[in-house]
């Protein structure tokens, strides 16, 4: 999947790839992986099913 | 009579198979885009004319003989007559130095990822206790990845005082020839014990846990499962043993026509957990629970039991950990600074452990057996977290 990942063109199978160190749990429990995806806030990215245009940014 | 069933995995789904059969009005409602659960994930066909099944729809919290729903379709109020829960167990991972860094996910993460085609890395470790890493590491070797090893905590003979449960359950040996490609590469009494970069520390260990020697393995990607902790949020006040949900052989909870089936009442694999779910189904349901499923649980439980015993976390993991180790990673707490508490609750308030995004759900149990208080369950009052505006919008209270 083509995505946008925090500013940069990034091309992923799925997005743990980019989330190291933050998906753990990989079911909804964790909260590690949460992220914005497509202007959405407070989303935990392991739910997310991926799609070619998401653009997913991480808040510190 | 309405039964409304929470979760769709083997046991939520014969739950509500079995209500809607006995004739009541049935809702499914389940957090995932489709039925099946963890361990179908997607592969599951559930079709029933009797059931309403509810996707991609969150229960977060049970009020009297309502829950609230958070889904499509926004916030809504959902009435029940009777409530079978069946929402399932997650992994518990025991912390070590580099746990909270790159390269490790539980192993139900590695298996959710496996069952979606993907693996994150060419060389991984499998480490815990119990039967499940063997379908992990299976299906990291499966999708190509070199499997450096796969480590069991526990000793193998502890399986030896549990005749009985092995002789009840002989289709569970059957199951283990399925993972034979693997075999080889288990070791046991061996557990990951810090991970820095890709030099993973892999040590042999007594019967208490402890280290007694080690040696280092490269790895990318290493994969933590000690065993399931329940989901029992939306019983807060439930009794449980062990933080599972204690259940009557009709699958009664001490809550008042509430019914609980599968991982959230022990740890015995798909087969328990849908015959679980047809006793809780009938009974919530209002009819006696077929004599076969009764017979299914019984010995599906003798297993459970044996499983949890022999497959018990031992308390040496603790000296596992440095004083600088993460306990909770949402909070960035260290071992070093866990208080002197004596309770759960001064424990939170005084280091900040168990208060963040996954309230605990990863790491208050650890923390518990870290600093010795009691560990009471995990009781939240809101199952997920959802925000304020939809609080605010709620109608205003019934009575």
């Amino acid at each position: 999947m083509k995505v946008t990942f925090n500013g940069l063109r990034r091309e992923v199978a799925h997005v743990a790839e980019l989330l190291p160190g933050r998906y753990f749990c990989g079911i909804g429990v964790c909260f590690g992986c949460v992220a914005e995806i497509n202007g959405v806030p407070e989303v935990r990215a392991c739910r997310h099913p991926l799609r070619d245009g998401d653009v997913i940014r991480t808040q510190s | 009579m309405r039964v409304v069933v929470v979760g769709a995995g083997p046991a939520g789904m014969a739950a509500a198979r079995t209500a809607a059969d006995a004739g009541a009005e049935v809702v499914m409602v389940d957090s995932e885009p489709e039925a099946g659960g963890q361990y179908l994930r997607g592969r599951a066909r559930f079709e029933h004319p009797g059931v309403t099944h509810l996707k991609n729809t969150e229960v977060w919290m049970v009020e009297g003989d309502s829950l609230h729903l958070r889904g499509p379709g926004g916030a809504r109020l959902l009435r029940f007559d009777a409530l079978v829960i069946a929402t399932g167990a997650y992994d518990r991972p025991l912390p070590f130095p580099g746990w909270d860094g790159p390269g490790v996910i539980t192993a139900g993460a590695a298996q959710a990822l496996a069952k979606q085609g993907v693996t994150l890395a060419g060389r991984v470790i499998v480490t815990g206790t119990g039967p499940f890493l063997l379908p992990v590491a299976t299906a990291l070797q499966d999708l190509g990845s070199t499997l450096v090893g796969v480590y069991e905590a526990s000793s193998p003979t502890r399986w030896l005082r549990e005749a009985k449960a092995i002789t009840a359950n002989r289709h569970k040996i059957g199951e283990l020839a399925s993972y034979r490609k693997v075999l080889p590469r288990l070791e046991t009494r061996t557990a990951v014990i810090a991970k820095h970069g890709d030099r993973v520390t892999v040590a042999k260990l007594d019967s208490q846990w402890r280290p007694i020697s080690h040696r280092t393995e490269h790895a990318d990607l290493v994969c933590v499962g000690y065993g399931f902790l329940p989901r029992t949020d939306l019983l807060p006040n439930a009794s449980r043993t062990h933080d599972f949900l204690d259940v009557d052989d009709h699958q009664r909870t001490s809550v008042a026509n509430v019914y609980a089936a599968g991982e959230v009442t022990g740890i015995g694999g798909a087969d328990l957990a849908e015959a679980e779910g047809v006793v809780a189904g009938a009974a919530a349901a209002g009819r006696r629970p077929p004599a076969k499923a009764l017979e299914a649980v019984r010995r599906g439980r003798l297993f459970a039991a044996a499983l949890a015993r022999a497959h018990e976390v031992q308390p040496g993991w603790q000296t596992w950990l440095h004083p600088d180790t993460t306990v909770c990673r949402c909070e960035k707490v260290r071992l070093e600074d866990l208080t002197d508490a004596t309770s759960m609750r001064e424990l939170k308030l005084t280091s900040r452990v168990a208060l963040g995004r996954c309230q605990g759900r990863i790491c208050a149990r650890n923390a518990a057996e870290l600093t010795g208080v009691p560990f009471d369950g995990q009781r939240r009052v809101i199952a997920v977290p959802i925000p304020l505006g939809e609080l605010a919008e709620l109608p205003e209270d019934k009575s």
